[in-house]
Order: C-alpha cells, then structure tokens, then sequence
C-alpha cells in the first residue's frame, strides 16, 4: 500500500513539474487584428467609428486596453479594457465623431502577455474629419 | 370544472418579439398550442432570450433580452379570435469593454384568427381543428435613432409586420394530439429604408393531457425551425451581416390549468443554427404565462 502512494506522489509530481516546466519554455506570443478602422479612414462628423477587431494568444493572455486617442489636442477620447485570462478576445465598440475640428486620431491595442509588464501593441490611425 | 373536459385547450404562447437581436426573428406570432376554446383570456408574459455575439469565432458580447408583455384574446365568434399583446422589454449587451441598456415599450401585435374546421367528438372534446391567422404588427414601440449602432436591442424594429398563420391539429388518443404550425411573416422598411428580411417557420408539437389533482396538466414537446430571409437597405442586399439564416429548435412547454387560471412554461434550446454568417448565436428562451380564462356568457 506504502509503495503505491509512493509511485502515485512521485508520478504527480512528475507531471507537475512537468508541466511548470512547459509553462515558462515557450513565451506567449498573441496576434492582434484591427478589423476596423483600416489606416487613412475617415469619419465625418456625428458618424460612428466602429472599432473592431480580435486578438489571438498562443496561451492564456492577462487582458487588453483599447485606447482612442485625438493626436491633434493629444486627448483620449475612449478607452476600455478587459482584465480577464483568456486565450483569445473580440471586441465591438463604437465612438461618434463629436470633435468638432478634423483631428488625427489613433487607436491602439495593447495586449497584457504576463504580470511582468510584457505587452503587445498595434495602431492604426485615421481621420476624424469634420 | 367543465372546462377541464376540453382536449386542446390554449396554450397561449403567443410569441411577441417586437424586436430582437437577432434582427428581424421577430415575425413570427404563434398561437400556441390548439386555439380551440370558447373561452376569452387576459394573462401576462415574461420571458427571456439569450445571444452571443461572435467575430472570427470568438465572443464578443452577449445579449440579454427581456419582456413582459400584457396578452389578451377575445372570441367573438365561435370561428372567430381576436387576440393582442403589448410588450414592454428591457435589453442589455454586455460586452469587453461596456454595456448598452435599452428598455422600452415594444411593438403592439393583433392577430385575426378564423377557424375553418373543428371537428368534435361526442363529448364535445376536439378531434380536428384547422385555423387560419392575419397579424399585424404596429411599429408604434421605441425605436432605434437612425445613427445607432445597437439597432436590434431596440424595442421596435420601426416596421410594419404582416403575418399569416396556419394551424392544424389532430387529435391521435385520448390524451395526445398531435399539432403543426406554419408561419409566413412579410416586413416593411422602417423609416431609414432598413428592412428586415421576411420570415417562415414550422413547428410541430405532440401535446400530452391528463387530468392531475385540481386541475389539468398539458405537455407540448416538439420541434421548431425558423428561417430569416436577408435585410435590405433602400430596396437593395445589405452586404456583409444581412441576418440571413435559420435556427433549428427543440421546444417543451408545460402548462396547468386549474379552476380558470392557466400557468404555462416554455423552453426554446437551439439544436442547430446558423444566423448572420455565424456571427449571432440564439441561446436558450425561456417564457412563463399566467392567464385568467374568462367564460363567455352562453346563447341559448
């Protein structure tokens, strides 16, 4: 009885450290796609921008930011984000262009890989006109 | 208790969505489970749908839409029905990044049943019974603004919906009967010159009875499909999502009729679907019903 608790602990712990070790080999890597908007787009006055987009992760990702920001008065005119794990995300949102002058605009998505500050990023920029 | 001898008594699930998610599933009004009463019924209705969302097969954001709605249906005639409902819905996206909240007053709904057979029995219980239904839908509800990007977690569609409704039933036993339903919903452009594609479905359903304590225990297992034809905007396709597809599902409804009140329950799960090039995906639906049966005063 002794020696099969023994085998058992000994084969979890192999399998423990097994996969720990997996864990840390390979770091996560995540696609990130900007569906819309597409670079140079412009969005007239009292029109929606649509923001859409995925993110793939090549393992379990730690969350991401979207952020809007009007290059021209450097402000932020949106931002969300997402703390949950998971190996993949989607988002849909959606901003009306109340600017009021043709302003340079860049979205960005910013996608946590770790705890550790590793992020991954892509922008696109377009025009909101007016 | 007289009532209680009649087989085929109403379940009324008369379906009301004056708008929902999925854009334009909203045309279809059914009658539920055999129309052949001789009784008027007020009642009220809560029920539940679900959705999810999906770009590039992966969630996006979930829909959360829920109605209570006022019921009624008025027999003025022995081949005549008259029912209406007024729905009031209360809508919630979640998604990532934020939420909408849109609530509500829906889209008024009436429907002008005409009975074109109804065989009976010796005891008076039904053995055939054949309906033909017209509705119209008013889109008098709240509407989306023409800008909005949630347009389908609206009360209303702002259209008008026209409907037509066939109803078969047989009795096969003394406890079971056997029902289908056939639904053509046709839809107007709303005011922007969106039009929601035209609607059909079928649903078969096998309806249990049997006497139970107080009163009268029915159960309605059965099958549904839906189909949605595409949206167009100003006459032509709408390109890319056009709410295009169908939604195969399996449905229970249990209801308890007792002295004059009718208690329902009713549970849609979609066995197989696709809807919107797969970006949308119906969850489970849920319903509860209470009505009051009222007894017609008899000529004589």
């Amino acid at each position: 009885m002794k020696a099969t608790i023994y085998i058992i602990t000994f084969t979890l712990g192999i399998l423990f450290v097994g996969t720990s070790c997996e864990k840390h080999s390979e770091p996560i890597t995540a696609t990130l796609t900007l569906l819309e908007p597409q670079a140079g787009d412009t969005v007239m006055a009292g029109e929606a921008l649509h923001m859409h987009g995925t993110v793939v992760g090549s393992g379990e990702l730690h969350g991401y930011s979207l952020t809007l920001t009007n290059l021209t008065t450097n402000q932020v005119v949106f931002s969300g984000s997402n703390a949950t794990h998971q190996t993949s995300y989607a988002f849909d949102e959606h901003w009306v262009n109340m600017e009021g002058a043709t302003s340079n605009m860049k979205l960005s998505l910013i996608v946590n890989l770790d705890h550790e500050g590793n992020t991954t990023t892509k922008s696109v920029e377009f025009v909101a006109g007016n | 208790m007289k009532f209680m001898n009649m087989f085929g008594i109403v379940l009324w699930t008369f379906s009301a969505w004056s708008c929902d998610v999925c854009g334009g599933v909203s045309g279809n009004a059914s009658i539920g489970l055999l129309a052949s009463t001789q009784f008027h019924t007020i009642g009220i209705k809560s029920s539940l749908n679900t959705y999810r969302s999906y770009l590039n097969g992966i969630v996006h954001s979930r829909e959360y839409i829920a109605q209570g709605e006022v019921i009624a249906r008025w027999q003025p005639h022995a081949r005549w029905q008259i029912s209406a409902n007024i729905p009031y819905q209360v809508g919630r996206q979640k998604r990532d990044l934020g939420s909408d909240f849109i609530q509500g007053l829906g889209d008024p709904r009436i429907l002008v049943n005409h009975v074109l057979v109804h065989h009976k029995d010796s005891n008076q219980a039904t053995r055939n019974f054949l309906s033909l239904g017209l509705g119209i839908k008013a889109p008098w509800g709240r509407r989306a603004p023409t800008s909005s990007m949630i347009r389908n977690l609206y009360p209303s569609t702002g259209a008008w919906n026209f409907s037509t409704v066939l109803l078969f039933t047989k009795r096969l036993t003394e406890h079971v009967s056997l029902q289908q339903e056939g639904i053509y919903t046709y839809k107007m452009r709303d005011a922007s010159g969106y039009r929601y594609g035209n609607t059909y479905s079928y649903a078969f359903t096998v309806v249990w009875n049997k006497s139970l304590g107080i009163g009268r225990l029915l159960v309605g297992p059965g099958l549904q499909l839906e189909r949605f034809g595409a949206s167009t905007e100003d006459g032509l396709p709408v390109s890319g999502y056009n709410n295009q597809g169908f939604v195969f599902e399996s449905q229970v409804s249990v209801n308890y009729l007792s002295y004059n009140w009718l208690w329902g329950l009713n549970v849609i799960q979609p066995l197989q679907q696709n809807f919107n090039q797969g970006s949308m995906k119906q969850g489970i639906r849920v319903s509860c019903t209470l009505s009051y049966l009222i007894t017609k005063n008899s000529k004589k």
